[in-house]
């Protein structure tokens, strides 16, 4: 129940972006791009003021008002230099990034300890559950926006809209600038979007920078969905359509979600419908010149291509649901895990795997005493809270968080099952508790960022005299913003050394950077803890052998890649501890009485090989201290023991 | 004067050798309340002619005054309060997916700000329906359908009351019958003559056919090669056949040597 109104709830608060979509697409035939920008910049500007202690109500309008600028730019582009609609949308997103960023100041912002909607309606809540009371609030929200949109469309001012797009001749010959109401259409349809963007922050505990990427599609998807629910030119008929089309499309991801399909594919699955409702309604144009061969089998044949798709995807739903159901024993005694990860990263992965490694060694069997169930967001941000909503309704008896973004999306939601996170560098700025001791009742987990003091230390033994590093991160994941912090405030204690920093948005631009590094005339690459430049290692590793300029880092997974050396923790072993907890509520502990963990282990680890091509003074203390070596082409590591620890946090033994 | 054209050039494919003049240094006045007919064969500039009054095309030098006022920069919607145009194709002076009284009200805004207020309310559908009423074509009780449901004769029928629902002072007319078959090209022709006479109209209006040119309107003016060659006031118009006209452009055959099949093919185009 919980997921479908929850799904429902999301689809109303995205509802709000289509409804813009369907003024722009629908009236002046433009898929404007701009949305993927300015629903992010509806969001952070909100999501900002609401941190500063405004009314979450009173953000609304400012967060309209940011929409709609981002929406004028972007008109006032396409008509006034004739650029096209598609590239001027195109270009005002790309710009948004990075005001997105300056708005935000970070890369993401929780509003998990501040007043939003959700609160206010809490407290006048009559005693119905959260999400139905919400539903129904929001439904009577609806309503009105769909007779006020309605209104307007139906005003004079709303069908000279229309006639701009329907007949771009006609209106101007009466008295009308075609491009001031393109313009304003744009505008209108990006404060939408910012309205939207700041509802669903709000909705789901958190703005982020990446929250607004595949608007576009999904909106369209609504849009169209709406005109095959409603046809004909009634403008209330297709103000509903719109309205139903958004939810539609978030049922269909809860449904996706539900029996356990990939939500990767999920986006797969949009474009192709997309695709083929535009073809159709190509093809049933009836003023096109052209009447090609493959246009009227098209047309003839439209609806056995929609029954095609619809079998297909009903087939592989239920072959799935099968695959499923046969896979699942449902009977009472099992704890049912529910694991939410982020994306397909590597370190995320890492982390899931020592701790489905560790729970076994713990003696925890699926479908003996557990049900492990994983839900990988891959990369979607609004799927996290989707899945979370999914694995209540599932019965989850304790949730596993992998990452920030998927920890944010928990414990906004789960106040009454234990959660524990893993691999999250500050949990406290998410909005988890105050210090290791004082957190939320239910929550627990291991955090950590790596200590990117030590690492310099080592470099300047290494290193005598005033030297230059480099390093190169993403501002756009949170982690990050906590790890430069680290770096920035460390490097202070270390005046000879200086830092030069290259800001890259995605793994494309890491070679890139590198290569300005290195003409920077730089001793080293130090590297903290970072997403984008972690996948993009090879791209640095290039530039180190090009110069000789060794690589620091503060990930230990670095070392068999080309690393120098490496100083910190394994995520491999967060997942680990992250297991041992759970270890202990399921025990009966309570989440409440286990303190956070920092990361148990730090790794230190040295490419002997790299050391004796660049001709490098290690002190051998060093070398005897380092547990992980590459020498003569082969990685080695010593074993180690993590201690485990008691609900005082004291060490007792060491285990196995 | 209601339109003066002062020195009018305007030329095409400016700086490349394919240059040529549309217009050459055409320069015109028009009395209010006169209706001006424009003929002429093909690519002789008079379509042109009246995209430069309506502001549709820009003339390269010259100035266009319309109701007194310099209009010579203003794009064509700023020139909507005083003059109003119809097309020769039906599809352009219709939003086919919006109703006939909407495309009505449109009109009817011509000149107005348009604010997010309801002015369609009952007074003005029924105004809008005497006013539809006068087309004689009973699209009265269809003033809810969409007006890609009509046919080319009533889209432009609707088209010319659109253009006069507010009375403008200049009304242009491009070639408005010519796609329409004979029977419903003379029930609007009716019709314009009717709406020009009835609200005293300035009216310019290119045709093709030197009948209509004869049977409409007070004043001839003949175009060739983006000049006008011949302006023939009322006085003299009325004493006009179409083989006058035919020796008027039989008189350029002989200047610009041309051959007998081209002058038939004239005749074929628009007698």
């Amino acid at each position: 129940m919980e997921l479908w109104v929850g799904a429902m709830n999301l689809g109303f608060l995205y509802a709000f972006m289509a409804l813009g979509t369907f003024i722009t697409y629908r009236y002046f035939n433009i898929a404007d791009i701009t949305i993927d920008g300015s629903f992010t910049l509806g969001a952070a500007t909100g999501a900002i003021l609401i941190v500063d202690g405004w009314n979450p109500f009173l953000v609304l309008p400012v967060s309209f008002l940011a929409g709609a600028c981002a929406g004028f730019v972007t008109g006032f582009i396409h008509t006034r230099f004739k650029i096209d609609s598609l590239l001027a949308g195109i270009l005002v997103m790309t710009g948004l990034y990075s005001v997105n960023l300056h708005v935000m100041g970070r890369s993401n912002v929780p509003l998990m300890n501040h007043p939003t909607f959700e609160t206010a309606l809490t407290r006048i809540n009559p005693g119905l559950p959260q999400e139905v009371w919400i539903g129904l609030v929001l439904i009577i929200v609806m309503t009105l926006m769909w007779a006020l949109l309605t209104a307007f469309l139906k005003s004079d001012l709303g069908l000279t809209m229309l006639a701009t797009g329907n007949n771009p001749v006609m209106i101007s010959a009466q008295g009308v600038s075609t491009d001031r109401m393109k313009i304003l259409g744009i505008t209108l349809a990006n404060g939408l979007v910012g309205l939207s963007g700041i509802l669903v922050a709000q909705y789901q505990g958190f703005a982020d920078i990446g929250m607004g990427i595949g608007s576009i599609i999904y909106s369209l998807a609504a849009v169209i969905i709406g005109q095959a629910l409603f046809r004909g030119r009634k403008v209330w008929l297709s103000v509903l359509g719109v309205i139903c089309g958004a939810v539609i499309f978030r049922l269909a991801v809860a449904v996706a979600l539900k029996i356990g399909f990939n939500p990767n594919d999920l986006k797969i699955l949009t474009a192709l419908f997309v695709l083929l409702t535009l073809v159709i309604s190509y093809s049933l144009k009836n003023d096109q010149k052209d009447n090609g061969k493959m246009r009227m089998w098209i047309r003839k044949n439209r609806r056995l291509l929609f029954a095609l798709f619809a079998i297909a995807l009903l087939g592989w739903f239920a072959w799935k649901s099968f695959y499923n159901q046969s896979s699942q024993d449902h009977s009472a005694k099992k704890t049912r895990i529910g694991i939410v990860i982020a994306n397909q990263s590597d370190l995320l992965m890492k982390t899931r795997d020592g701790f489905r490694e560790e729970m076994t060694r713990l003696g925890y069997k699926e479908g003996v005493n557990c049900e492990i169930h994983e839900v990988n967001a891959e990369g979607d941000i609004p799927s996290n809270k989707t899945i979370v909503d999914h694995l209540i309704a599932d019965h989850t008896d304790l949730f596993l968080s992998i990452s920030s973004a998927s920890t944010q999306a928990i414990i906004n939601k789960v106040k009454d099952k234990p959660v524990v996170f893993a691999t999250v560098a500050d949990p406290f700025i998410l909005g988890a508790g105050s210090s290791p001791v004082n957190h939320p009742a239910n929550v627990t987990g291991t955090y950590g960022h790596a200590p990117v003091g030590e690492l310099l230390r080592i470099l300047s033994t290494m290193y005598p005299g005033p030297r230059r590093i480099g390093t190169i991160y993403n501002p756009g994941f949170p982690n990050t913003k906590v790890n430069l912090g680290d770096l920035k405030r460390e490097i202070k204690t270390f005046p000879r050394l200086t830092l030069e920093e290259a800001s890259v948005s995605g793994t494309n631009e890491v070679l890139q950077a590198a290569q300005s590094l290195a003409s920077k005339n730089i001793c080293a690459f130090v590297l903290i803890n970072d997403l984008t430049v972690f996948n993009a290692l090879e791209s640095v590793v290039r530039v180190s052998k090009a110069h000789k300029i060794p690589i620091f880092a503060n990930d230990a997974d670095c070392l068999d890649k080309g690393a120098l050396l490496v100083y910190g923790y394994e995520y491999y072993t967060s997942g680990v501890q992250a297991a041992r907890m759970a270890d202990r509520i399921i025990r009966g502990e309570s989440p409440a009485n286990i303190p956070y963990e920092r990361f148990a282990h730090t790794l230190l680890g040295i490419n002997k090989d790299l050391v004796r091509e660049y001709r490098l003074n290690v002190p051998d203390s060093l070398v005897k201290r380092a547990e992980a070596t590459v020498s003569g082409g082969k990685y080695s590591k010593k074993a180690y023991k993590l201690p485990l620890r008691t609900s005082s946090g004291k060490p007792v033994q060491t285990q196995k | 004067m209601m339109i003066a054209l002062k020195n009018i050039s305007v030329r095409f494919n400016t700086g490349t050798v394919d240059e040529v003049f549309a217009l050459k240094n055409i320069s015109l006045e028009i009395g209010g309340s006169e209706f001006v007919t424009v003929i002429g064969t093909n690519g002789s500039g008079k379509s042109t002619l009246l995209n430069v009054v309506a502001g549709n095309i820009m003339a390269d030098e010259g100035q266009v005054l319309l109701n007194g006022r310099d209009m010579t920069r203003l794009p064509s919607f700023r020139r909507a309060d005083v003059l109003s145009r119809v097309f020769q194709n039906p599809y352009m002076s219709t939003a086919p997916d919006m109703s006939i009284a909407e495309n009505l009200l449109m009109a009817w805004l011509r000149g107005k700000t348009r604010y997010p207020r309801f002015s369609l309310n009952k007074k003005l559908m029924a105004l809008f329906s005497d006013r539809l009423l006068e087309l004689e074509m009973g699209l009265e009780s269809r003033m809810h359908n969409a007006a890609g449901t009509l046919s080319g004769g009533q889209r432009q029928a609707v088209t010319l009351l659109m253009a006069v629902l507010q009375k403008p002072k200049i009304l242009l007319l491009d070639e408005h019958t010519a796609a329409l078959d004979p029977k419903t090209a003379a029930q609007v022709s009716k019709l314009t003559t009717r709406f020009i006479d009835a609200g005293q109209l300035t009216a310019l209006m290119v045709t093709h056919s030197m009948k209509q040119a004869l049977e409409m309107g007070s004043r001839i003016i003949m175009m060739h090669k983006g000049q006008i060659i011949s302006d023939i006031p009322a006085k003299e118009k009325e004493l006009l056949s179409v083989e006058d006209l035919l020796g008027k452009f039989d008189k350029i055959r002989k200047k610009e040597k041309l051959t007998p099949e081209m002058l038939a093919n004239f005749v074929r185009q628009y007698v």
